[in-house]
Order: C-alpha cells, then structure tokens, then sequence
C-alpha cells in the first residue's frame, strides 16, 4: 500500500475514532427526548403553591 | 409540600440578544397569552404551576406557533415534547394518582382515554399540534420535573435543572449534571452544559427573558 494512502487512512480512522469517543462520552439525548416517566416522583402536585420571587 | 419559591431573573443570567429585543419578547409573551390563554390559565390551575412559567417554555419552545417543529417531526407543536414518551408519562401521571379529573375528562375530549389498567393510545402527531392538547401535555410534563427530589430543592423550584432536562433529556451529559444537584445555581449549571440548553437556560431565567419580562404583561 502506497504510504499516502496508509497516512491518510491513518488520519481517518484516527478522528473516526475521536468522534465516536466524543459521541460515547459527551453524547445527549436527542431534543425533546425527555422522558419524565421514569425519573421518581417525589412531591405532590396538588398541594404545591408556588411562589413567584422577583429577584431585586 | 406546600409553598415553593420560584426565584426569577436568575444572578448572573441575561436572555441573548439573538433572541430578541425587550419589546419583541414581550410582544410575543402577550400574543401567546391572547391565543392560548384560556388554555394556559386551564392546565396552570390543574397543575399548580405558574402560568409565566408555562409561557415562558411555550414562547422558547414555538415561539407560539402551533404547527411549529419539521414535518413529521418527533418533537411538534407550542411546547415540542416527544410524543413517544407522552404516553408513559400520561400513564405515570395516572398510576401516582396526579391526575385531576378535570385533566383526564379534557383528555378524554380529545379521545386520550385509560383502559382498566391505566393504559392509554399512542399519542400521535396529530395530537401533538392542537394546541390545548399541547399545552396540557407539556404542562404535565413539566409537573412530573418539578415534583423530583432535583426539580424542587430546599423549598425552592429549580428552573436551570429542569429547563436543562425538558431540553437536553435527563440521561445525556447535560442531563446528569441538571439531576445531580451539584451546580448549586442557574448560572454555574448553564456554565457547565451544552450551548443549546445555556442559551435556553438565559431565554427563560436571565434578566430581560421571558419571565422576566412577562411580568409587564397582560397576562388575563
């Protein structure tokens, strides 16, 4: 294999592989993707009051 | 529970510019109370909610658009949730007994009814882009953020952490840093997460953001 071509297949596979760590590592869940049905719930809705506080 | 605060404009915090000028934000808050008022009084009273902050996420959402989101689009309508987890949430809302009469007879109007066994239909993208139906699903959806241990701290309704979840998911880099109660405020979490979600966290809690400023409007 011409060395061109195995520096160039080297670059390649070597930002392939940083983006698939970045990818693993720093994914997100795609937008909208919250799925609150499985995060505990711990409060009661129907006796929460909420307070709007205007920071001065 | 009783009383929580919610604090508004967060320090530190200002909506970007890009978003738009005072008087635009106010002008659309005020456009979204006259379109979808009665809908945002309607799901603010069932939820105990605040109606400015249901606005806020409608206005950063849609920016009251209706039919807002690409065709076909996972995420639709005023408030963009992901209709493949509304029907869990639904379901959720149902089991933990949150669900007011009031909300389940509106989605039966809209032929969301629970079977013996608390299951309900697919939501559909057709749902999705009928506003009330949005809104109440999305209202919901918030409620079940703000009741978790991370979404309500010290008598105190974290808005970041919840934004940041509603917006990025809960189980992505952003996600977990929301739920895990370390960024002690807005500005330290919207530091530490992804541009989008930053910008988001500004646009609803930063000074001269959305509820900031709709305190200057008509809101009934």
């Amino acid at each position: 294999m011409n060395k061109n071509v195995k520096i160039i297949l080297g670059i390649g596979i070597g930002v392939g592989l940083i983006y698939l760590g970045y990818k693993y590592f720093f994914k997100e869940d795609t937008k909208g993707a919250t799925d609150s049905s499985k995060e505990p719930i711990v409060y009661d809705k129907k006796s929460r009051e909420v307070v709007l506080v205007e920071n001065a | 529970m009783g009383q929580v605060k919610l604090n508004y404009p967060a320090d530190g915090l200002t909506s970007p510019t890009s978003w738009g000028s005072k008087d635009s934000i106010k002008n659309m808050m005020a456009k979204i109370y006259k379109d979808y008022g009665k809908y945002i009084d309607f799901v603010a009273n069932e939820s105990n909610l605040p109606k400015e902050m249901i606005a806020s996420f409608i206005a950063v959402e849609s920016g009251g658009n209706a039919k807002a989101g690409g065709s076909g689009h996972i995420t639709q309508g005023l408030m963009q949730w992901n209709r493949t987890y509304a029907k869990a949430m639904l379901e959720k809302e149902k089991k933990e007994g949150r669900m007011t009469k009031a909300e389940q007879d509106k989605l039966a109007s809209y032929g969301i009814k629970f079977d013996a066994n608390g299951k309900t239909r697919a939501i559909t993208n057709a749902d999705q882009l009928k506003p009330e139906l949005n809104i109440l699903i999305g209202t919901m959806t918030l409620g079940q953020l703000v009741d978790t241990d991370w979404g309500t701290d010290d008598d105190e309704i974290k808005l970041d952490r919840i934004i940041a979840v509603y917006n990025a998911g809960a189980y992505g880099d952003t996600g977990k840093k929301a739920r895990s109660k370390q960024y002690k405020t807005p500005k330290a979490l919207a530091q530490a997460v992804n541009p989008t979600t930053r910008a988001y966290i500004n646009k609803i809690l930063g000074y001269n953001g959305a509820l900031h400023l709709t305190r200057d409007v008509k809101t009934a």
